[in-house]
């Protein structure tokens, strides 16, 4: 059974159509690549897996379970979180409460335990810090836990982005663009941290513009264009496919 | 059958200074999302114009109109380059600048003018009667310049360049700036023509009662409920709020108590918020 | 020399003592009133400072304290009960509607949010004003609020609410109370989930973070205090109008939270204190001229709030990082107009 699948998913803005039934599945455990042109449609994807729209026709299912249309939280819960495509974190928070509120699913505190303070709040706080350092730790963060968000330089503003959804404990996580605006160096150590992640157990969707990225990390990859699925296959198939080359040569971006 | 008219005119005559009002609202708003607390006392500044003008120097009213608009119009812009040109979409900043600038120019009034209340006697007295429908003429003029006023604004939004460059900065500041457009430009023409308005209205409705420094009050009050109404930053929206509330006062109290209209009003405003935040004519 | 963890602690114990004996140096009446009046804003700045780390700017506090008010009022005049379950059930009431209303009305964003309390403040307000003549009173309100139940504990004499010192005692318990429910959130779990919606929503809700939720919970408990709050000055004025709880009380809620600073719980009791320190200073001022009260104190406040606004965005509280950073030499916190703005 495939991780997520999406069913004639169909999204309208007034009379646009951003995505036409669109048909695709992930299986789990791969790293998934989801590419297009600018204006394909590929966010619009994100937003209608993830909760923030909900789909005009067509379903989403998780783990055999429909979720199409369920709140963004909702869908968190069940283990499917993603990254944004701009640097959106709580920019006035430390990089460790950052990752603190990532592990809301997960705090097992009340309303009541955190207003008392009660021991066991105490005990689940220091154990939560614990655990959001060994992600910081993982991701290279650990010596800036105690920096503004908004301080970070821009490829740790983006590492930090994963550590948040990281703390959500995802079985799919989905990135939205992770290595943008990044130089060569801060590229190449992210792509490394995609690549632990799913030494450590966890499927990815990638929607990224860097052929160089998604062809080296990518097993198989979705292309979309205007809102369709034109092509998908392995990186060889893409690059040879003269469908997906004539909508990159249209869109002025080439295959590498 | 006339009692019906006669409440329709009134509804109308009432809603045209109300629209005055709120469309310098909405144009300030429109462009920086700044929730002008002070309008109400560009208002009532327009009305001591009226009476420090017309009233106390017999200058000619129609002259006594224009100089009271421009001071007026002035000062809005003196406000928007010393107090809120650093503010970038701040709503509830700008929103307490706002506070404080309305607490200096109330009790600045208060200073010069002294706190006991003025009176401006109308300059026309004629009564018109028609088809069993009575208008007064201090009713009917400052609903007929309000009315030119409110027509003129919304050609001169339409076809004059100027304007054209007001609308394009409301709807999209980023890419206006990108075109080349001045935006602090804009911005004191937005003040400039918001408090011109506002001048006006104080002007008009001078001889409908007591000047004070606080008469600005009842009408920003009124005012707010309009554009969230008709939507906030639009024009033609707070021409259809400022329309509506005139009906809706002027049937209201004919048929239910004094607070009726008032209670109909906010649940109407609170209802549309919820329905639909963004009013009639706004766009999300 | 004292370790920086015992300072703050200590400090807050000697103010409490302070607060404690106050009233055995402070004779005038006038003086126990005013302090009194600090608490009770106090309650209600910091409660809407809570609706505000969720990112809402509410307008309608107002409206919150009113409805205590005048359920406490009522029960205690028309039902018979006691004050002290009065007051409870005038925090609760005000808490339900709070929910009642939350819900639709919090999910509203920004600035509509902003203008919708606006105008369910001049609901309620037109409300008590207009309607129900019979039991509120109109304009003139309920009058003749009698004063709280002695409270006789054996073994004590009885404590009657009788001259102003039971009241700032009361006062005053109420105010620790509401501080020590909100300093505890604010510090906890619960408050760094608050501030997470505000600082990006879409975020928060990907982390899991069911956001009508949280800001309808802050909601309903700022109004619960503001209930209570209302309760407790019904009694304390012996009345409930409505010009008590005008449209006016709102926004110097705002300008209290916003010169204090809402960074903290203390900012918004700071501004509290300094702002109505201020008034009375400038009465004094007034006295000590020979001149009658008037505009010129108002001009000055309006220039005052002005300044505090432009110049100093993270309110009163900031201020003391920012000279130490100064003679540190340290570079300036990137805190620009606009670390308090809601769009």
């Amino acid at each position: 059974m495939p991780l997520l699948e999406l069913k004639g998913l169909t999204k309208y803005f007034g009379g646009l159509g951003a995505v036409r039934d669109l048909d695709m599945q992930v299986e789990p455990g791969e790293i998934h690549g989801l590419i297009g042109p600018n204006g394909a449609g590929k966010t619009t994807v994100f937003n209608l897996v993830s909760g923030v729209y909900s789909p005009t026709k067509g379903k989403v299912f998780f783990q055999g379970e429909d979720i199409s249309g369920k709140r963004p939280d909702l869908v968190a819960r069940r283990g499917l979180t993603r990254t944004f495509q701009a640097t959106t974190l709580f920019h006035n928070f430390t990089v460790l409460d950052n990752v603190m509120v990532g592990f809301h699913l997960h705090s097992k505190i009340n309303f009541w335990g955190a207003l008392f303070n009660t021991p066991h709040t105490r005990r689940r706080e220091k154990e939560l810090r614990q655990k959001a350092l060994e992600i910081l730790e993982f991701l290279g963060l650990a010596p800036m836990k105690d920096e503004y968000a908004r301080n970070l330089p821009h490829g740790h503003q983006r590492a930090l982005g994963v550590a948040i959804a990281l703390a959500t404990e995802p079985k799919l996580l989905m990135l939205d663009e992770p290595v943008t605006g990044m130089n060569p160096e801060e590229t190449r150590v992210m792509m490394d941290h995609i690549s632990k992640l799913q030494e450590r157990g966890i499927t990815l969707l990638l929607v990224e513009h860097d052929m160089k990225v998604v062809m080296g990390l990518c097993k198989k990859i979705t292309v979309v264009s205007f809102g369709r699925k034109i092509a998908e296959g392995g990186p060889d198939d893409i690059k040879k496919n003269p469908e997906v080359i004539e909508a990159y040569l249209g869109g002025e971006e080439h295959v590498a | 059958m006339e009692f019906y008219l006669q409440l329709l005119i009134n509804g109308l005559l009432l809603s045209l200074t109300y629209i005055l009002f709120a469309l310098g609202l909405t144009l300030i708003f429109g462009i920086m999302d700044i929730v002008n607390f002070a309008h109400g006392d560009f208002f009532m500044l327009g009305a001591f114009g009226a009476y420090f003008f017309y009233g106390a120097f017999k200058i000619n009213y129609f002259l006594a109109l224009l100089v009271s608009m421009a001071l007026v119009g002035v000062l809005g812009i003196l406000a928007e380059k010393t107090l809120f040109y650093r503010l970038r979409r701040e709503v509830v900043l700008s929103f307490i600048i706002a506070l404080g600038l309305s607490m200096i120019l109330q009790s600045g009034t208060q200073m010069v003018f002294g706190v006991p209340d003025q009176y401006v006697l109308p300059p026309y007295q004629t009564v018109f009667r028609a088809f069993g429908v009575s208008v007064p003429m201090r009713t009917l003029l400052p609903a007929l310049i309000g009315g030119a006023l409110a027509v003129g604004l919304v050609l001169f939004m339409r076809y004059v360049k100027q304007g054209r460059m007001l609308r394009a900065v409301a709807m999209d500041m980023d890419a206006s700036a990108l075109q080349g457009i001045s935006i602090a430009r804009a911005r004191a023409l937005a003040w400039f023509l918001g408090c011109v308005l506002a001048g006006a209205a104080g002007v008009l409705l001078a001889p409908m009662g007591a000047i004070n420094a606080s008469i600005g009050q009842a009408p920003l009050v009124k005012a707010f409920g309009i554009v969230i109404i008709g939507g906030l930053g639009s024009v033609p929206g707070a021409i259809l709020g400022g329309l509506l509330l005139g009906l809706v006062e002027s049937f209201g109290s004919a048929y239910i108590d004094a607070s009726g209209p008032t209670m109909i009003w906010f649940g109407l405003v609170i209802l549309m918020l919820i329905v639909r935040p963004q009013g009639l004519l706004g766009h999300a | 020399m004292l370790k920086k963890k015992w300072t703050k602690p200590l400090g807050l114990l000697v103010l409490a003592l302070l607060l404690v004996f106050l009233p055995v140096y402070v004779t005038s009446a006038y003086y126990v009133h005013i302090l009194i009046y600090i608490f009770v804003l106090a309650i209600l700045a910091v409660g809407v400072r809570l609706v505000y780390t969720t990112g809402m700017v509410t307008f309608a506090h107002a409206a919150f304290y009113a409805i205590g008010a005048y359920t406490s009022a009522t029960l205690v005049m028309r039902f018979g009960w006691s004050f002290w379950v009065a007051i409870f059930a005038a925090g609760v009431m005000s808490a339900i509607v709070a929910l009642a209303i939350g819900y639709p009305v919090l999910r509203i964003k920004g600035v509509y949010f902003f203008l919708v309390s606006f105008a369910f403040g001049m609901v309620v307000f037109t409300f008590f004003s207009n309607y129900l003549v019979n039991v509120f009173g109109g304009p003139n309100g309920i009058i003749s609020v009698p004063h709280p139940n002695s409270i006789s504990i054996p073994g004590l004499p009885t404590l009657d609410f009788v001259g102003k010192i039971p009241y700032y005692y009361l006062a005053l318990v109420i105010l620790a109370l509401t501080l020590l429910v909100m300093y505890r959130l604010d510090r906890s779990r619960f408050g760094l989930v608050c501030k997470s919606v505000r600082e990006a929503d879409n975020l928060a809700e990907t982390a899991g973070v069911n956001i009508m939720q949280y800001k309808v919970s802050a909601f309903v408990i700022a109004c619960f205090f503001a209930g209570v709050a209302g309760a407790f000055i019904a009694h304390y004025y012996s009345s409930a109008t409505p010009d008590t709880f005008g449209f006016h009380l709102s926004v110097s809620l705002l300008v209290f939270m916003l010169v204090g600073g809402s960074g903290s719980v203390a900012g918004p009791v700071i501004g509290v204190a300094v702002l109505e320190f201020l008034a009375v200073l400038f009465v004094n001022v007034d006295k000590a001229l020979g001149i009658p009260p008037g505009p010129p104190e108002v001009l000055l406040y309006g220039v005052i709030l002005i300044i505090f606004i432009l110049f100093f965005p993270g309110g009163l509280v900031s201020l003391p990082g920012k000279v130490v950073a100064l003679f540190k030499g340290q570079p300036k916190t990137k805190k620009e107009v606009g670390q308090n703005a809601v769009t």
